[in-house]
């Protein structure tokens, strides 16, 4: 294998590694932005700031460019201490657009990975 | 072929072939062995594989046509009269690396030769502090694709004990992680003296000016801005990690010898200590100091006396290996750390680089001299701390000095002392 070739079947590994770890956060931000609209906690707030950051700083480099301007907006309306009901509404309307993108995770019987 | 070299081997000879008339083949190698070289005289062979460099004389080839042939293979160094700028361009047609006048300077040979055998430039060593193991694996990847080395740290509580264990020429770290936050983990880092110039480039999706003010308060260096753009990230890191490099051949080098300094071969050896406690490793620490110097400067002025310093530093360089660790530890004191290797094998070593040294001939102004040096030889079990090691290495110098010098000494042990 190329050195190249070697590289971008790398990249193509982390790539869907990012894509699959993405899908599966999906069902975090929902049961947390449903929490959220419940009842206000701090650590929720922190653990979706922190799921927001990670998606919108990576989102871009392995090709899922649709989700970085939601979970960027999400992580600053989080930082600008919006109320709980906006940020738990935000969290659940994220859930729904990584669904749309990324599809269901991969579980162990196979799953749905194609875009929906 | 010669072994390669492990750290518990003695250091192999480098090896240079001579190709010229036998009276100039005789002195080139006399200097040559003074400089820790060993030599081949190669009249019809072809140099072996591991031959450092092929030294020719320009009397013997005025055609350059040897040298021709030979400079596809190693890399050849033509002695001789011929110095004009016509000379030099056909030597350059013919693949010559360096051309040296007659007589031969030794501190010029010495530093081509010390030049040729470090040129193997080490690539870039990046640390990638990341708690996202797939961003920072992505970041590795690039950086390794640009010829870089990237150490990953997914542990942010980690990074401090990986940068004492890997040494990386720059730190690029995430600035946000949930286990420890980037700025605090920089302030850390920046705690250790060591690491006060070694640059941290953050990368941030920070939308908080403040923070990336706070960030270069205390010696954040630059910023990348996520979502990263891969190729730029490896360009960027490359420039810097370039410059850092370079900054640091200042700080950390004696300007002079060009070997470390007195501060940084410290360190060096405070990091051997802790290795050796850690994993049971041998090393032994040398104090030279060549004897006499006063007189040299004295007699034949300093100018004459910086370039015995130099080709010790030469002769230091030829025959030690690249793990070895070179200093100058003042005025006419010179430090070498030898890894794995036991105080009775230091004073082997040791003992050879006395030994061509004193056979060196130096031109003063008026008459040619030669100089000696005297070694005391420490190891790890001598001391607990690295001044308690120094002050055991220089106790032998001293002793080395009262029996006359030109002599290596290891230093005796505390029975020996207290009996």
């Amino acid at each position: 294998m190329t050195a190249k070739a070697e590289f971008e079947a790398k990249m193509a590994a982390l790539s869907t590694a990012f894509s699959q770890r993405t899908a599966g956060d999906a069902a975090e931000f929902e049961a947390l932005g449903v929490a959220l609209c419940k009842a206000d906690d701090q650590a929720h707030r922190d653990r979706i700031q922190y799921l927001a950051h990670r998606l919108a700083g990576g989102s871009a480099t392995f090709g899922l460019v649709t989700l970085e301007e939601p979970a960027s907006h999400l992580e600053t309306r989080i930082l600008a201490q919006a109320d709980a009901t906006e940020i738990g509404e935000g969290s659940q309307a994220l859930a729904e657009t990584i669904r749309r993108i990324c599809g269901e995770p991969v579980t162990q019987n196979g799953g749905n990975h194609a875009p929906a | 072929m010669l072994r390669p070299e492990t750290e518990t081997d003695e250091p192999a000879a480098k090896l240079i072939c001579i190709i010229d008339h036998a009276r100039q083949t005789k002195e080139l190698a006399d200097k040559l062995a003074g400089l820790g070289y060993a030599t081949v005289d190669l009249q019809h062979d072809m140099p072996p594989e591991n031959c450092l460099a092929v030294i020719i004389g320009h009397s013997i080839d005025p055609e350059l046509k040897l040298a021709q042939v030979m400079s596809a293979y190693h890399p050849v160094i033509l002695v001789g009269e011929e110095q004009g700028f016509a000379a030099n361009l056909a030597a350059v047609r013919a693949g010559v690396r360096a051309s040296l006048a007659l007589p031969l300077d030794m501190v010029e040979l010495g530093a081509w030769l010390t030049s040729l055998s470090q040129s193997e430039t080490k690539p870039y060593s990046i640390m990638v502090v990341d708690d996202d193991e797939i961003a920072a694996q992505t970041y590795g990847l690039a950086l390794e694709a640009a010829g870089m080395e990237a150490t990953i740290v997914t542990d942010a509580v980690k990074a401090c004990d990986e940068i004492n264990r890997c040494a990386p020429d720059l730190v690029l770290m995430d600035m946000n992680m949930p286990t420890a936050d980037g700025l605090e983990v920089a302030s850390v880092m920046r705690l250790s003296r060591k690491n006060l110039s070694l640059p941290i480039v953050f990368l941030s999706a920070e939308k908080d000016m403040e923070r990336q003010r706070e960030a270069r308060k205390i010696g954040g260096d630059d910023f990348i801005s996520k979502p990263v753009d891969l190729e730029g990230l490896a360009s960027l890191i490359a420039i810097r990690a370039e410059r850092a490099r370079a900054l640091r051949q200042v700080m950390d080098r004696d300007s002079l010898t060009g070997l470390l300094n007195h501060a940084r071969f410290k360190d060096r050896v405070a990091d051997e200590l802790g290795r050796s406690r850690r994993t049971g490793s041998t090393f032994s620490l040398c104090l030279l100091d060549l004897d006499h110097f006063k007189r040299v400067n004295d007699t034949h002025g300093h100018l004459c006396g910086d370039r015995v310093l130099r080709t010790l530093a030469h002769s230091l360089q030829g025959t030690l290996r690249q793990t070895d660790v070179i200093a100058r530890y003042g005025g006419e004191e010179f430090a070498v750390l030898l890894v794995g290797t036991d105080a009775t094998r230091a004073q082997i070593v040791m003992d050879k680089v006395r030994t061509s040294f004193e056979q060196l001939k130096f031109d003063g102004p008026e008459t040619s001299f030669s100089v000696t040096v005297s070694v005391g030889v420490s190891s790890e079990q001598m001391g607990s701390s690295v001044e308690g090691l120094i002050g055991r290495a220089d106790e032998a110098l001293y002793i080395a000095k009262d029996n006359g010098r030109n002599r290596v000494v290891i230093a005796p042990t505390l029975q020996a002392r207290s009996a």
